[in-house]
């Protein structure tokens, strides 16, 4: 269905004329023809000016993503996408295209930035009205350039890091997710388009909290986000990646691949607050979210954590999870997943112990609203050498409304007797007596359900670094709004 | 995933060949990325030089009827199988032909007896029980002959108001497979304690459909067995107001494999259900694995539903606790096993019964 | 009885006992005092044998027996008790079965037969009555759903019978009332004779008011740094365990 004939209905708009000429020579008008094959693999290749093994790198994955059938185990409704009918690279849209005054953007949007307290400056540049600026992902480094790179810190865009520290992409890109997967890592893996690079060298601590924030906008770049974050031994590195620019009518798919590697004593916390556009009450529009996320702890006494808030999109496909190779090595997941309307969502992580005292911790609140599903799959998996592994997990499901769903598929698999897994998992209804409690002393019930919600998802927020924090509480309760009566 | 059926192909007496046919060809489980990649397969051929222990129970039948020969009237079970409209590829039994055999049925309220019992080692058809009455039976299953690879089906329906408790022997079988489907109609009430010991490869496959004000408790312990074990359960409450209760226990040892699935699926107009559910396993080695996958699937809101699951090997504090008074670690390790399922012989209701399990538990443990 | 030289003791490389030394002969009570973190509840679960707990150095006669070569039940049926800071909860096991194994397994240490089940009971509701502790508790898992004070009761009721010779109290005074408190002392002092020995560890001096040691000994930082009679607990109530270190 809608997918791809938005896709095309959207890009039809940006203006036909400029692709009947193909590959053209104009750089800043060229936009290859749709379709995914290895000519436009070997264009975005050479748009980006990539040395020879990179091109090879994407084009094997390409060849693995023909062989590879789409990944079944999600409990989700997604339309048949057509590959051929994409397009995969595309400059941003010139000026012309773009909304030139808050006036011709919905007002629904603007309400949606008021209520997140995003000042007039902001909501311009999200409105897409001076949005080159911030698309640059390396722009929020600049800021501490000098700062960082003496501490031999390097924060840059993939693309720039597959010329400036060839060595080091070659060794890590795909070592953690391998390109062969499942279908939707090899396809990023071939196509990729952008994304952060991060290297964190030994016994550095990172002083600053490194983001890349409203970086991605309307059809442009970014649909194949990819991001490699490396932190040496004994460093420490906090990430953040808020998407919160909203989308307008199309579907689109955003299939990004994230990949950690912190070895001996690092450690890696990466959190993201994600409120793509969900598409509207009816279902219409909204990103299709396909995102693999996966660090792995190599080094011993090493730590990855994930904090995921994700409000947005239409459908959400996403479990950032944890190899736990080192010994002592710690995973932990935190997520808050709102689905309100016809969103779907299909997260959670999966926790693989394989070095001995290794722990790993889950806390999992997901919020159902709507005509919304929302499922919790995660695993975890002690392999027979993970003496004396530890997890602990807490899913917990909050239904609003009877037309809504909430899921719990947890994978529970121990092969070591010296380990302990436990799991818990709950769902109810948002609690009516505190409901009331709080209508009784003033608040009208979307803000009655926004506090209680953020209650119910305090111990996941909590883990978002401050700044974070704030909005994510605000988008919560923006994100439920109409939930109820 | 498509799954076609060719429903004429099956003939009694080549179900393993049958169910090899489907599992090869169309079986949507082989991939191991996809949903039920635990699967105990029915066509693998079980050889073992593993010795099973022969049990007794012939002081259980002295004191309870026999009513296996009583299996006769022809029953239609297309019906039923339309009923339960939701997908069912998890099971062995839903995706094989054994479908299509012939059916066999008994009415419980003919019988005077508060206990029955039945050997399911007789009968290759489907069977169908039902029970109308109010008044509390418990029934019996088992299959006596430790070698009987066939697949059993029992369809039970208990009418409004109507009470039943069963346990079901799973002892020293060498492969099994049981697929159990019940159906509660409005107010009834069931209470299922399945024993599983010393058996090499079995499935149980247990779909409950609860309607409205309904209880359906289930139990199950999993000891000393060999192989692939696999549980399965399927509860879907489908009317307002019912509550289900579930408990697994699992010792795995000495690599057995263990794999517990179970749903709890509430639809919309289910409100007020009150779903539980636990699985907990004791891993006593690194060559035997437990896996467990509850899983929980909500569409109503005003309802009270978890899950809980857990594995880890006996509690080294307990133990020492128990060594600092004296006890020493082999008596310390069969009391805190012997505790660990305690609960599943407690929620047995006929005292009788109850003993009878209470021993036979002890004599297996040990 | 119990003879403690030169005591070394670590958990995962850090040393938690330094060099302690402690004897208690026969009939005697001591009393061991110290802070939070001294080393007093380590030196209680190095006396049962609890592994994770690594012996450096230093000997621990018991009886003519080195303690350090037997496992935590043969010391147990040797006669050594330590009643728990935090007693376990045992879900699925009744408390009197429990009781019933531990004395059948002493007495199977010891040779005898098995301890018949009327005289077993009858032992058992006499002791309970003693320490207040209803049958109905009995019949329940063992401290499972127990309040603080009756585990604690509990503790001294698997003490009392199992006779020990020695008896080591580990805090058992934590989290008592004043009236459980007295029934869990007049238990202790019930037990007190001329051939056992007791330790009583605390923290405060309230429980020796009901207690009372022959003997009383500070421990700092892993080590005994002042001994003396019972007059030294009052000291030590007075002057806190800051100074009392200090002036040692």
């Amino acid at each position: 269905m809608a997918a791809t004939e938005q896709t095309i209905k959207q890009v039809n708009t940006l203006g036909s004329s400029d692709y009947k000429y193909g590959f053209s020579t104009e750089v800043d008008e060229i936009r290859p023809p749709k379709g995914l094959n290895e000519e436009i693999i070997k264009f975005i290749s050479a748009q980006k000016d990539e040395p020879e093994w990179m091109l090879e790198w994407r084009l094997n994955a390409f060849k693995v993503f023909n062989k590879l059938p789409k990944p079944q185990w999600a409990k989700l409704n997604i339309p048949e996408i057509d590959y051929q009918d994409c397009y995969y690279y595309s400059i941003p849209k010139s000026l012309k295209d773009k909304p030139k005054s808050l006036d011709e953007i919905d007002p629904e949007i603007l309400k949606t930035y008021e209520k997140l307290g995003i000042p007039l400056k902001e909501q311009k540049m999200l409105s897409g009205i001076a949005v080159d600026a911030v698309f640059d992902s390396v722009s929020v480094a600049t800021t501490y350039k000098k700062q960082l790179s003496d501490l031999g810190i390097v924060f840059c865009s993939i693309s720039e890091a597959v010329k400036t520290h060839p060595e080091l992409v070659k060794k890590y890109l795909g070592s953690v997710i391998p390109v062969s997967d499942h279908s939707f890592a090899a396809l990023n893996s071939a196509v990729f388009t952008d994304g952060s690079f991060i290297y964190i060298p030994e016994g550095v601590r990172c002083p600053v909290e490194l983001s890349t924030y409203f970086r991605i906008n309307a059809m442009n770049t970014g649909q194949f986000e990819r991001t490699l974050i490396i932190a040496d031994k004994d460093s420490y590195v906090s990430y953040l990646e808020g998407c919160t620019a909203p989308m307008r009518d199309e579907n689109q798919l955003h299939a990004a691949n994230v990949e950690l590697v912190a070895l001996d004593n690092a450690e890696i916390k990466y959190s993201t607050v994600q409120n793509w556009y969900p598409g509207d009450k009816e279902g219409k529009g909204g990103i299709y979210n396909f995102v693999t996320k996966r660090g792995a702890c190599r080094g011993k006494n090493s730590k990855i954590s994930w904090t995921q808030v994700e409000t947005g999109s239409a459908i959400t496909w996403k479990y950032p999870s944890c190899i736990l190779q080192g010994d002592n090595s710690k995973g932990e997941f935190y997520s808050v997943a709102i689905t309100n309307n016809m969103q779907q969502a299909d997260t959670g992580t999966k926790m693989i112990h394989i070095g001995k005292n290794t722990s790993s911790k889950i806390i999992s609140k997901g919020i159902s609203a709507g005509k919304a599903n929302n499922t919790y799959r995660g695993l975890v998996n002690i392999l027979s050498k993970a003496k004396n592994a530890r997890n602990f997990t807490q899913c917990d499901s909050l239904l609003i409304g009877n037309q809504c769903g909430a899921h719990t598929v947890p994978y529970i698999e121990s092969s070591n007797s010296d380990s302990m897994v436990e799991h818990e998992a709950t769902t109810s209804k948002i609690n009516e007596d505190q409901l009331f409690y709080c209508q009784q002393r003033g608040l009208n019930s979307e803000d009655a359900v926004g506090l209680i919600v953020n209650g119910f998802c305090k111990e996941v927020l909590q883990n978002l670094p401050m700044e974070f924090a704030v909005e994510a509480q605000k988008l919560v309760a923006i994100s439920l709004e109409g939930s109820v009566g | 995933m498509e799954l076609v059926l060719n429903l004429d192909k099956i003939q009694s007496e080549s179900v393993s060949q049958y169910a090899k046919d489907i599992l090869d060809n169309q079986n949507p489980y082989k991939n191991f990325k996809i949903e039920n990649y635990k699967y105990a397969q029915l066509h693998k051929d079980v050889k073992s030089e593993i010795l099973l222990r022969d049990i007794n129970f012939s002081e259980l039948l002295d004191n309870t009827k026999n009513i296996t020969s009583s299996i006769s009237n022809p029953f239609d079970l297309t019906a039923k199988l339309n009923l339960w409209n939701y997908n069912n590829e998890d099971s062995f039994f839903r995706v094989s032909s054994l479908v299509k055999r012939e059916t066999k049925s008994v009415n419980l309220d003919k019988f005077d007896e508060r206990n029955l019992f039945l050997d399911i080692s007789q009968i290759n058809e489907n069977i169908h029980v039902s029970k109308s009455s109010t008044n509390e039976v418990n029934l019996i299953i088992f299959n006596s002959k430790s070698n009987d690879e066939y697949p059993k089906s029992i369809f039970l329906d208990l009418f409004n108001n109507s009470k039943l408790n069963v346990v079901h022997f799973n002892v020293s079988n060498n492969k099994s497979f049981l697929y159990f489907e019940t159906n509660l109609q409005d107010n009834s009430y069931l209470n299922f304690v399945s024993f599983q010991s010393d058996n090499i490869h079995t499935r149980n496959e247990f779909y409950a459909s609860l309607n409205q004000e309904c209880n359906f408790d289930l139990y199950g312990l999993n000891i000393n067995n060999y192989g692939v074990n696999d549980n399965y359960s399927f509860i879907q409450h489908l009317k307002p107001s019912s509550s289900s209760r579930e408990v697994f226990k699992s010792i795995v040892e000495k690599g057995a494999i263990t794999n517990f699935q179970g749903k709890i699926y509430v639809d919309s107009i289910a409100q007020k259900t009150d779903g539980y559910q636990m699985s907990r396993s004791l891993l006593l080695d690194d060559i035997s694995k437990a896996n467990n996958k509850p899983e929980l699937e909500i569409y109503a809101d005003d309802v009270k539903c978890s899950h809980g699951s857990t594995v880890s090997k006996l509690d080294d504090e307990q133990i020492y606790y128990f060594k600092s008074r004296g006890i020493d670690s082999e008596i310390a390790k069969k009391i805190l096993k012997k505790a660990f399922i305690v609960e599943i012989i407690e929620s047995i209701k006929d005292d009788m019964l109850k003993n009878y399990s209470n021993e036979l538990i002890e004599s297996l443990l040990s | 009885m119990l003879e403690i030289k030169n005591l070394h003791v670590s958990i995962e490389e850090k040393k938690i006992i330094k060099g302690l030394d402690l004897s208690i002969n026969k009939g005697e009570v001591h009393a061991l005092m110290g802070p939070n973190g001294s080393g007093k509840s380590t030196l209680s679960y190095v006396l049962s044998g609890k592994d994770k707990y690594e012996i450096n150095d230093g000997t621990i006669d018991y009886n003519g027996k080195n303690l350090l070569e037997l496992d935590v039940d043969e010391r147990a049926n040797e006669g050594l008790f330590l009643a728990f800071q935090y007693p376990m909860e045992i879900p699925g096991v009744q408390t009197s079965f429990f009781l019933k194994t531990a004395i059948n397994s002493k007495r199977k240490y010891l040779g005898q037969s098995e301890m018949d089940a009327l005289e077993f009971a009858k032992l058992m509701k006499s002791k309970a009555e003693e320490l207040n502790i209803s049958t109905e508790m009995l019949k329940r898992d063992l401290n499972v759903n127990y309040s603080g004070g009756e585990k604690k009761k509990q503790e001294i009721l698997q003490m009392s019978m199992l006779s020990p010779k020695m008896a080591i109290l580990d805090e058992t005074d934590s989290g008592l009332d004043i009236d459980a408190l007295r029934i869990v002392s007049e238990g202790v002092n019930k037990l007190r004779n001329s051939d056992n020995s007791f330790l009583v560890i605390t923290h405060y001096q309230r429980l020796l008011n009901y207690i009372k040691p022959d003997f009383v000994h500070i421990i700092a930082d892993g080590k005994i740094v002042k001994s003396g009679d019972y007059s030294l607990a009052l000291e030590l109530e007075e002057k806190g365990y800051e100074e009392m270190s200090q002036t040692a």
